[in-house]
């Protein structure tokens, strides 16, 4: 009866069921090793693999046992039924009964199941037993037959032995499940392993990239401070909607404070802007609110302690979806010194183009003087008659008064001259104002009036603008040398030609960008290909007299004006000398009205 | 125009004021003018058989230089008073080899041109003597 005690129990016998919780545990255990594995993937795979070399060892006898168990028990059980009928029907006894066992060894030894042998074997003595046991009386009583204990008992052991079969299954399903399982686990723990290592690999390079582009930040920001530094370059970032502003030391420093100085306000703002320069300066900001592009305005500060800045402002501001400026980011420079080396230049400039206006009117002395002493011949001249008359008994007054008036605006002609000259070669500051491009045509062609006459050099003047596009805002006197200079050029170059072909033609137009253009367009010989790049350097001349300072002073003044000084050969005789200058918009309007 | 024989003074400069004031004073001085801007207008007109002088300005289109030193050439009998506003030493005399009665620097003495003028004019009315008037150079007034 040893083994129907636990099957009649219904539970499954304690070696079985430790194993069974065993192989529970073992789940559990490998769980938790799962567990550690995503934790610490290297210590979890070795400990995995230890854990199941030694449940293998554990259960080998044990599988057996399952996997033999249940055809142990069909064969007892055929060989059972097989003694219970001999002996019921044949009662031939124990003896021949346990012959009965010998096909069921055939059986199982033809199905390859060695455990046929051992069923029979182990089955023969207890049916040998039942059968003795069921001879006690009561027991047929209770069965019927005398065979009813053996049919129970292999009921039983049918019934033990499916349920072995099934744990059997289950366990090898289990144990197949989990094989799979540990398979598919060791997969994806080599596919985890293996995007671990990728990925590890990945974000290294990522981490070097990250390291190497800091390390290029961080010089490249140390290089713009370094230069902002050096540059005086401050930056300055304000919000217009809380009025809180950030700005870099260089900011500060560029209006005479220190870096830690408390933010400024608007207002404070505008009190270090210069006074001269205050309102354009706000103007200035007020426009750069609803422009799209980037500002830029100029303008001097005056620092604490009472030192005049130039300082540099470029801006942009930004605006909101509803086009509400929101944001006012930029940078502030000082070019005080910039500002001092150009008012230097400017000086220089100024003085040279006053000695070359000087050395002008030195190769013009000669006809200058003979134009100031024709009036003054021709008052002579009235006078002597006047005084005739005068002397006369019967004087006629309004011949008299004739002569006076004569001899008056030959005095003012004589003083035009004189003022003429002045203006062209008095020391001066350069003082700009809108001008008449026309009128100052006009004033250099009096002043070379007698040069060209008796050079018998014919002027075609062709304006081809409105008068109200003829306004530009000019330094007149320094506009007047350049063309002297440039009408004396061509005067020059044509003095070879024949009479009759001195023609030097001026042309006054109004360019596609808003500029006059003035064109003194000679008949002369030219300019030689391979000169034609040097005639504005200084000191170039293909004169035998002059310093060769006209054209590259004449180019450096209208330059200074916003406008180009360049020369075209022409398609026939000589060259023409172009010259550019911004007409001033607003006095043409005002002009205009 | 004037009438042909009749001494008559060609006046060459090319400043109308200058030629104004000189067509005052020798209608003053009872005169025949006539007057040009151009050396090649009065090369036009010019009549070498008129008598007469000419009144030249140096500084005048076709150069009056020029002028003076073609009349030399050609043995010119017609006188010349030069009057010019650039005069200097150098080109006082060479105007005066070149055969000038006058040199006379503008602003110019008004009297000593019509003297000049006059002393001219005079000659040339008077065919007995030797044909060319000539004048002595005279100093230039003193600051005017």
């Amino acid at each position: 009866m040893i083994l129907c005690t636990p099957v009649l129990n219904g539970t499954m016998p304690h070696t079985s069921k430790t194993k069974l919780l065993e192989g529970v545990n073992r789940r559990r255990r490998v769980d938790g090793l799962e567990r550690q594995r995503r934790d610490s993937p290297h210590v979890a795979r070795s400990t995995i693999d230890d854990a199941d070399e030694e449940e293998s060892r554990e259960c080998s006898w044990l599988r057996r046992i399952y996997r033999d168990a249940p055809v142990v028990f069909v064969l007892g059980a055929a060989s059972a039924y097989i003694l219970m009928f001999i002996t019921l029907y044949s009662r031939t006894g124990p003896g021949l009964a346990a012959l009965s066992g010998l096909p069921i060894i055939a059986a199982g030894w033809l199905l390859g199941v060695r455990s046929g042998l051992v069923a029979w074997l182990l089955f023969l003595p207890i049916n040998a037993l039942l059968f003795h046991l069921v001879d006690l009386p009561g027991w047929e009583t209770l069965f019927g037959s005398r065979g009813g204990p053996g049919t129970v008992v292999t009921l039983i052991i049918v019934v033990v032995a499916g349920r072995l079969r099934d744990l059997r299954e289950q366990l090898e399903a289990e144990n197949s499940e989990r094989k799979q399982a540990d398979v598919a686990l060791r997969e994806a723990h080599d596919e985890l392993e293996r995007r671990v290592q990728e990925r590890t690999a990945q974000l290294t390079e990522a981490n070097d990239l990250l390291r190497e582009e800091i390390e290029i930040r961080r010089a490249v920001e140390e290089r713009l401070q370094l230069a902002q530094k050096v540059a005086k370059i401050g930056i300055w970032d304000r919000s217009l909607i809380d009025s809180t502003s950030v700005c870099s030391a260089e900011y500060y420093a560029n209006y005479g404070l220190r870096p830690d100085h408390p933010k400024r306000s608007m207002e404070e703002w505008r009190q270090s802007v210069h006074h001269d320069d205050r309102d354009r300066a706000m103007q200035e900001l007020q426009d750069a609110m609803n422009a799209p592009a980037p500002c830029s305005s100029e303008y001097r500060v005056v620092w604490p302690d009472e030192s005049i800045h130039w300082q540099r402002v470029i801006g942009k501001v930004f605006h909101n979806d509803a086009g509400m400026p929101v944001r006012m980011l930029g940078v502030n420079f000082d070019f005080t010194e910039r500002k001092r080396a150009e008012e230097e230049v400017r000086q220089l400039q100024e003085s040279l183009a006053h000695v070359t206006r000087i050395s002008v009117m030195g190769e013009m002395a000669t006809g200058l003087a003979h134009e100031l002493n024709q009036p003054l011949a021709a008052i002579s001249t009235f006078c002597h008659v006047g005084q005739a008359l005068a002397e006369t008994e019967s004087a006629d007054l309004e011949k008299l008064r004739e002569l006076f008036e004569k001899s008056e605006r030959q005095a003012i002609r004589a003083g035009e001259i004189i003022r003429r000259l002045r203006v062209l070669v008095g020391k001066r500051d350069s003082v700009r104002s809108p001008v008449d491009v026309i009128e100052v045509i006009e004033e250099v062609l009096h002043l070379l009036e007698t040069d060209l006459r008796q050079s018998e050099v014919e002027i075609d003047q062709n304006q081809q603008t409105n008068h109200s596009d003829d306004v530009v805002i000019i330094d007149e006197i320094e506009i007047q040398q350049v063309l002297v200079n440039l009408i004396r050029n061509a005067s020059d170059a044509m003095s070879a030609m024949d009479r009759g072909q001195r023609t030097l033609k001026i042309t006054t137009a109004q360019t596609a960008d808003d500029l006059i253009e003035i064109a003194v367009c000679d008949a002369g010989n030219g300019v030689p290909p391979e000169q034609q790049d040097q005639i504005f350097d200084a000191f170039f001349t293909t004169k035998s007299s002059g310093m060769g300072m006209g054209l590259a002073i004449s180019r450096t003044i209208i330059e200074s004006h916003g406008g180009r000084l360049w020369m075209t050969p022409n398609s026939g005789r000589g060259v023409t000398f172009h010259l550019t200058l911004p007409i001033a918009k607003e006095c043409s309007d005002d002009d205009g009205r | 125009m004037t009438m042909a024989g009749k001494p008559t003074v060609f006046v060459l400069d090319d400043d109308a004021a200058i030629q104004e004031a000189l067509s005052i004073l020798l209608q003053m001085m009872n005169l025949p003018a006539e007057f040009f801007s151009t050396v090649s207008e009065f090369r036009e007109v010019y009549d070498p058989s008129r008598p007469g002088c000419l009144l030249l300005d140096l500084r005048l289109p076709g150069d009056g230089f020029s002028l003076l030193k073609e009349l030399s050439d050609r043995n010119s009998q017609l006188p010349v008073i030069v009057i010019t506003g650039h005069g200097d030493t150098e080109t006082e005399d060479e105007v005066m080899k070149l055969g000038a009665i006058a040199f006379l620097e503008k602003p110019f003495d008004t009297r000593q041109l019509c003297g000049s003028i006059r002393q001219v004019m005079d000659r040339q009315r008077q065919p007995d003597l030797d044909g060319v008037a000539r004048i002595d150079r005279r100093e230039p007034p003193d600051g005017g």
